[in-house]
């Protein structure tokens, strides 16, 4: 590090928070338009009910299911590379993790909203939370659906939390990088924080111990989400490997958005080219190939347990997976999950940045598909041949699908013009300090 | 038949409807239920009121009980008392309420005049009618009335109204091809009827191809006797042979089919007589002479060589026919209905006398008025219109001008004729070109009488008012009125109803009843007639048979000919073929929806190049249409099958389809665009027809039209119910490389099967034997009780311990069900009755292909190869929601809209239901429904809504209730009466409704009840899917076949 100093990361990482430029606008423009695409089909559902998307008898879930899935999923690389990461000491984090903390932030902000998409009458979600009435209504807690409910809700409010407390030492930098109505606009998160000792050390320890507490949420949100499909008596779903499947599964697809969204904010801002390094790059690539592998695993295992348990239905639906008429869907997740990571071995590759986001887009839509896969061809395929069928694609669920992406990005890209989308002060810790003689 | 109720009782009934009203949800319109501001004072809000009438849909007659509510019919369901359908209706027969309140009927009278067609008065319309009549009067012989076949009171006065309007002809319209049943009957026994065919006192039946399970003569009676017959009951059941080149839904239900070319079962006939006539030992030695010169120049070994029979078949079949009058055969329907129809029923009227079934399991005297008159007289008729010898024409709700092929020259002939009155009660091809169209009401809102056997004195009463929106009147008595204002003499009456006391009175006197008129009068209504059992009549043979010659089989040409059968939803006359019910309904073998279909034989497929689902173009001299290759089994090679009356205008709501558009853009759906639109559905199969008929009989002829087929290249637009876009459907598979696929069972045990004599042996499937394992928690207790008994225990002490009055589990009432595949003949009459009941809405046929049909009920159709034969075997499985006890559905609902309730049903509140569809993704058995929309019941079909069932709008999840509001209604009667309800008070609507009896409901708690009784000794009971255990409260009993076979 040599070329970096205290001034000029705070320089850099400040200046990429200078007011927007054209570039910025176009996108923003694009997104907004993305976005609205997608209010307008949601709203267009609301008022002509579920008509419009490709859910149907027997396949009751299907884009939307999908999609919570995808961002959950996503939203998981965030916490980890903070939390985990930080609890085992990683050195690669650094630069990276305020970034994918954003993300999952964004991500699991995006993936809520799909459980209430996917109502078929969604004025009524308001039900699914157990509040007192004059009815006595109340909910059931056997449902995996309602564990959902309490699993997302406090993943979500102690990302933000954790995102928040992250923040701190950051804000308070910026607070005093600037003036005026600004310096004051910053000074009230900033929580009055000065980097005295006595602030650092009640910081680190309160940061540590966020880090433990948002550690076992990383994997039990996602094994909740599991048992929506694991709790369930459907050949495909109805499965034990699901949660440790899910949860690698999650770490797979979030790390691959990590990278899609590191590389052209690095490209974005120059500054951060020295920041953001290439050797911080390759290690998300190496969890990828790990994650990658455990994902391959668990389809093997899938597969062999179908044929060793014997269980006709079982069989019939892995079979079907990769022989059925929606066999396309599982190929292409098999060659983007488990064959593209596997070129990540190479070194040459992983530190190629074009190869890596190419890898990395292609590893989003393989985990988009494996979603699909699972939700989609196992409700197709279940104990009554009769009633057996397939999925096409309609447009309201496309539309929407878009408009989640341009809510997610919406959301990021005003992140990074307010606040400080790298750790300034943890990447400062990995400096030498520049009053002591450099041996 | 008005149930008894109290003030209690009626307040429960109301506050139902009142829920029915609350439950419609988000942003719907809600509609008040209660239209009378006025109500007549007997009248009752929320009780249901009961009307015995008579069904008219087609000559058979039937018996109807019409449940009304609030002044509005709005279930059509058999009536018990009726002797001939007892209790039960057919498809076409449940769909009637959707001919009375069918979108496609005329509000008022309209006048065509030169600028088109327009609106009058009755008033001004009648006076026309009036005028035209009086001018006609000198005019001898001027008036042609073409109406249905009509027994009863009717066909008399029409006589006298046309003898008295100057004279003239009337023809009784029916394509049904019966009369070359009664002529064949009176060139053998010299008796020109339709007797009775006792199915159950036979225990082989031979038929050469009558669809008798789905349209022939009363299908209803055939099938409740067919099934008295064919049961598997103490050890034994009858058996089946089913000899036809196309097997149809009927045949499907043989226990052995014999495809043979068509037009070849005379000469089958007749072999059959010629070995049986050896040792017939009832026939007097003159008589068995002459029938052995007769029958002389058969040779059996040459006829089982030209029909492709296996050798000794015909010598096997003639042994098991010789049964001393416990066999029979019957031909006849529009598999038969070839141009020497009336010899194929010669031949087996030969084959009944020498096997002594004459008297026995063929029984005369019964005299069934079926069918109208020969298309003889209909040619007649329409030469005549062409002379001109016709001044006025009426035609009085029947379709010729749609029916009849293009090429009988009935729309020509009906262009000349000056003057054209429709009567129809909708609006029809025939109608819309009338010079006059007096709309009539439907026959539920008419008077009229019926005599559909003798014996049998059925009356129809008008069940409700007339339907608000339509200002009609009745035959009858726009007859009578017409009558008086032409000044005719005999038509006093002053309405309809007291001529048909009239009339009445004239039959009280000759009938044998010490009843005053009055009092007989009250209970014909109250019974729907006057019934009594007809004389048997002795029959010989006639001499005149030996004088008829029969010609020789056709030899294979390997052409194609073309069989226009009956697709069992409804009739040839095309008459149901406008009601969305019957066309949302899948046909059983196919499981095709809203479309015509061509049946190929899967070598003939090969032949041809063509692959199951392809768009193939079928032409004959007369026409071509194109339809959909649906490649089958069932279909003899060279013979090609098409559903007869499709190709009607539907009237539906044009729901937006994103079919065949871009899934980028948006398909947008503004409410003032939603309206009714007629739809064309499927092709006329009469467009390839020519002009032809039986040369004895002069019925239609509906089979053996050579054709010829060609590949399109495209694919069909084809929707079928048995799983959509299924691969292992669409790849060659169980017959060769036609695409006609697996659609078998997979193995998974859903429909198990028996065989007569080794109770224990499976239908040699050893993957069905897992099934059988007694479940690992319920043999590892030590009591061998279930594993969920002691919890229920444990809560139902803990709800005692707390004292709160929560209900008890199963404390009196538990429902169940008990369905039994062997009687179940697949005929889909539960379905529509399923449809009508639950007020389930309809979708269309876009949406059937995405599978988003609501049906609560299907008939599950499955092909099984047979391990032995190697051959199809066509099983029929009724699917509903099995009201599991350890469901998969309710645990899942985050929100309890799915809970067990006390009684042992899953029920379903739709009001709490917030939409995820986990239930159903859940529910192994795949039986709930998903309201992707809101769905419109357009109106008038709205007034045939169940009161007692909520209309659910869109993303409300529901299912089968086991006809919860039955339930409820029977139990709120119990509980004013102080008692426990009965075995057998209640039924759920398809159990009602089927013929076949397959199905029973009741509490499992009373020891005495019927289902306990089945539940506690039948052997074939199992449930599906056991070892899921999901514990389903619907039992079914195992299909039982001959010999480990069947067609």
């Amino acid at each position: 590090m040599s070329q970096l100093s205290y001034g000029n990361i705070n320089d850099q990482v400040v200046s990429s928070m200078e007011p927007p430029g054209k570039s910025w606008m176009v996108s923003m423009v694009l997104i907004l338009g993305a976005l609205s695409m997608g209010i307008f089909a949601w709203a267009i559902q609301i008022r002509h009910g579920l008509e419009w998307s490709g859910i149907n008898h027997p396949i009751g879930w299907g884009v939307y299911i999908t999609n919570f899935v995808f961002w959950i999923g996503i939203g998981h690389a965030g916490t980890l590379i903070s939390a985990v990461l930080y609890l085992v000491r990683a050195p690669f984090r650094n630069s990276i993790y305020r970034a994918s903390e954003a993300m999952t932030v964004f991500a699991v902000m995006t993936a809520g909203l799909f459980p209430l998409i996917h109502l078929g009458r969604v004025w009524f979600a308001y039900w699914l939370l157990p509040y007192p009435n004059q009815r006595e209504l109340w909910v059931n807690f056997k449902s995996p659906l309602l564990w959902d409910v309490f699993a997302i809700s406090t993943y979500m409010s102690v990302s933000i939390a954790f995102f928040i407390l992250g923040l701190i030492p950051d804000l308070a930098t910026v607070r005093d990088e600037s003036k005026g109505i600004k310096r004051l606009l910053y000074s009230i998160p900033a929580l009055c924080f000065r980097g005295t000792n006595h602030q650092w050390l009640h910081y680190m320890r309160g940061y540590l111990l966020f880090a433990a507490i948002a550690t076992p949420l990383v994997f039990s949100v996602h094994s909740i989400v599991s048992w929506d499909f694991a709790m369930s008596s459907l050949p495909g779903w109805h499965s034990t490997i699901f949660a440790p499947y899910f949860v690698a599964g999650a770490i797979f697809s979030g790390c691959a958005m990590v990278l899609t969204i590191m590389i052209p904010l690095r490209q974005a801002f120059p500054g951060f080219k020295e920041i953001i390094q290439i050797k911080n790059l390759e290690g998300m690539a190496k969890m990828i190939i790990f994650t990658s592998l455990i994902v391959t695993y668990s389809y093997l295992v899938e597969f062999f347990i179908a044929y060793y348990s014997g269980a006709k239905y079982e069989r019939a639906l892995f079979w079907f997976r990769p022989f059925g008429e929606m066999s396309p869907y599982f190929w292409l997740m098999v060659s983007c999950n488990c064959l593209v990571p596997l070129m990540l071995f190479f070194k040459k590759i992983r530190t190629n940045i074009p190869a890596l986001f190419i890898i990395s887009l292609l590893v989003n839509v393989g985990m988009w598909l494996e979603r699909f896969v699972i939700v989609g061809t196992s409700l197709a395929h279940g104990f009554t041949p009769f009633a057996w069928g397939s999925y096409n694609f309609e447009w309201a669920e496309i539309w929407i699908t878009i408009g989640s992406f341009g809510w997610f990005f919406m959301w990021f890209f005003i992140f990074v013009k307010i606040m400080p989308s790298i750790a300034i002060a943890e990447m400062k810790e990995k400096l030498t300090p520049p009053f002591r003689k450099k041996k | 038949m008005k149930n008894n109720i109290s003030r209690r009782n009626f307040l429960k009934m109301s506050a139902i409807g009142g829920a029915t009203v609350v439950a419609a949800g988000c942003s719907d319109p809600i509609e008040k239920l209660i239209p009378l501001q006025i109500p007549p004072y007997d009248y009752v809000s929320g009780v249901s009121t009961h009307f015995a009438t008579t069904c008219l849909e087609c000559a058979a007659a039937c018996g109807l009980i019409v449940r009304t509510r609030e002044g509005r019919a709005i279930k059509a369901e058999g009536n018990p008392r009726h002797p001939i359908n007892g209790g039960r209706i057919c498809l076409q027969g449940q769909s009637v309420l959707q001919g009375l309140y069918s979108p496609a009927r005329v509000s008022g009278p309209m006048a065509a005049n030169s600028e088109g067609r327009r609106g009058v008065s009755w008033k001004e319309a009648k006076q026309r009618m009036a005028a035209k009549l009086q001018a006609l009067k000198n005019n001898a012989g001027g008036i042609l009335y073409i109406g249905s076949p009509r027994s009863g009171s009717f066909p008399e006065m029409l006589n006298d109204w046309i003898e008295g309007m100057g004279g003239g002809a009337s023809l009784e319209f029916d394509l049904t091809p019966v009369n070359s049943l009664k002529m064949a009957n009176r060139i053998v026994f010299g008796k020109e009827e339709i007797p009775h065919f006792a199915l159950d006192k036979a225990e082989l039946l031979i038929n050469f191809g009558a669809d008798f399970l789905e349209s022939w003569l009363n299908p209803i009676q055939m099938t409740k006797s067919y099934t008295r017959m064919h049961r598997y009951h103490k050890g034994t059941k009858g058996r089946y042979v089913h000899i036809a080149p196309h097997i149809s839904l009927t045949g499907t239900n043989a226990d052995e089919w014999l495809s043979c070319p068509v037009g070849h079962e005379t000469s089958i006939a007749l072999a059959l007589s010629r070995i049986l006539l050896k040792r017939a030992g009832h026939l007097s030695m003159d008589e068995k002479q002459r029938l052995g010169a007769f029958l002389s120049g058969i040779s059996v070994e040459k006829i089982a060589q030209q029909s492709d029979l296996a050798a000794g078949t015909l010598e096997r079949l003639a042994d098991e026919f010789g049964r001393n009058g416990r066999s029979l055969a019957i031909a006849g329907g529009n598999c038969n209905a070839g141009s020497d129809a009336t010899h194929l029923q010669i031949a087996v009227n030969i084959l009944n006398y020498i096997a002594g079934n004459i008297g026995k399991s063929v029984v005369f005297g019964a005299d069934y008025r079926l069918g109208g008159d020969g298309m003889t007289e209909v040619e007649a008729s329409i030469t005549a219109m062409k002379e001109g010898r016709y001044q006025l024409v009426i035609i009085e709700n029947v379709n010729p001008v749609f029916t009849l092929p293009e090429n009988s020259g009935f729309k020509e002939a009906l262009a000349t004729v000056p003057f054209v009155v429709s009567l129809s009660t909708e609006k029809d091809e025939t109608s819309e070109l009338a010079d006059l169209h007096l709309p009539t009401s439907h026959f539920l809102e008419s008077w009229g009488d019926a005599q559909p056997r003798n014996g049998v004195f059925a009356l129809q009463q008008p069940v409700m008012a007339r339907v608000p929106v339509f200002d009609t009147m009745e035959v009858g008595g726009l007859m009578l009125e017409l009558a008086q204002m032409v000044g005719l003499d005999r038509f006093e009456a002053p309405n309809y109803r007291d001529y048909i006391k009239a009339s009445w009175k004239i039959l009280h006197q000759m009938l044998d009843t010490s009843l005053p008129f009055a009092q007989f009068w009250k209970k014909s209504l109250q019974n729907g007639g006057h019934y009594e059992s007809f004389k048997p009549s002795s029959i010989a043979l006639n001499s005149e048979v030996y004088a008829v010659e029969f010609s020789d089989p056709p030899r294979r040409t390997n052409g194609l000919s073309l069989l226009a059968v009956n697709s069992n939803l409804h009739n040839a006359n095309a008459k149901g073929g406008n009601r969305s019910w019957l066309m949302e309904i899948p046909h059983p073998i196919t499981q095709v929806v809203w479309d015509s279909w061509i049946e190929l034989h899967p070598d003939t497929a090969i032949r041809l190049g063509i692959r199951h689902g392809d768009l193939v173009e079928i032409t004959s001299s007369y026409g071509k249409v194109q339809a959909a290759a649906w490649i089958f089994y069932g279909i003899d090679k060279e013979t090609v099958a098409m559903p007869a009356g499709m190709g009607r205008k539907v009237p539906f709501p044009n729901y937006k389809s994103s079919r065949d558009k871009s899934k980028l853009l948006p398909v947008l759906e503004s409410e003032s665009e939603l309206i009714v639109a007629e739809k064309t559905v499927g092709v006329n199969v009469m467009t390839l027809l020519p002009w032809r008929k039986d040369t004895l009989s002069g019925d239609f002829v509906f089979a053996g039209e050579s054709v010829s087929i060609q590949p399109t290249g495209k694919k069909a637009y084809l929707v079928t119910m048995d799983g959509q876009f299924r691969k292992d459907i669409e790849t060659p598979d169980a017959d060769g490389k036609t695409g006609f696929g697996d659609r078998s069972q997979k193995g998974r045990g859903l429909i198990q099967v028996l065989s007569v004599g080794d109770g224990e042996k499976l239908h040699a499937d050893s993957s069905q034997k897992h099934h059988l394992r007694k479940r690992y928690y319920t043999l590892n207790r030590k009591d061998k009780k279930s594993f969920y008994d002691p919890v229920a225990e444990n809560v139902s002490n803990a709800v005692k311990k707390a004292g709160k009055q929560v209900p008890v589990y199963h404390d009196p009432y538990k429902w169940e069900m008990i369905i039994d595949l062997d009687r179940c003949t697949g005929c889909s009459v539960c379905v529509a009755a399923c449809y009508a009941e639950n007020n389930i809405p309809l979708v269309g046929k876009d949406r059937s292909n995405l599978g988003r049909e609501m049906s609560w009920l299907r008939i599950e159709r499955f092909f099984e190869k047979n391990k032995r034969t190697g051959k199809l075997e066509t099983y029929y499985s009724p699917q509903m929601c099995q009201q599991c006890d350890n469901a998969g559905c309710e645990p899942v609902c985050p929100v309890f809209a799915t809970y067990q309730s006390p009684e042992g049903l899953n029920a379903m509140i739709y009001n709490r239901c917030v939409g995820t569809r986990y239930c159903s993704n859940n529910c192994v058995y795949k039986q709930r429904r998903f309201n992707w929309r809101s769905y419109q019941f357009p109106s008038p079909l709205h007034m045939q809504l169940n009161p007692a069932v909520s209309v659910r709008s869109k993303g409300v999840m529901e299912k089968c209730t086991f006809c919860q509001h039955r339930i409820r209604e029977m139990k709120d009667l119990a509980k004013d009466q102080g008692r426990d309800v009965r075995d057998g008070e209640i039924q759920t609507a398809c159990q009602q409704a089927c013929p076949a009896d397959a199905i029973t409901f009741g509490n499992i708690m009373d020891n005495n009840s019927h289902i306990k009784r089945i539940k506690a000794k039948n052997e074939r009971k199992y449930i599906q899917l056991p070892e899921l255990n999901f514990q389903p409260a619907i039992t079914y009993l195992k299909k039982v076949n001959h010999n480990n076979v069947k067609a």
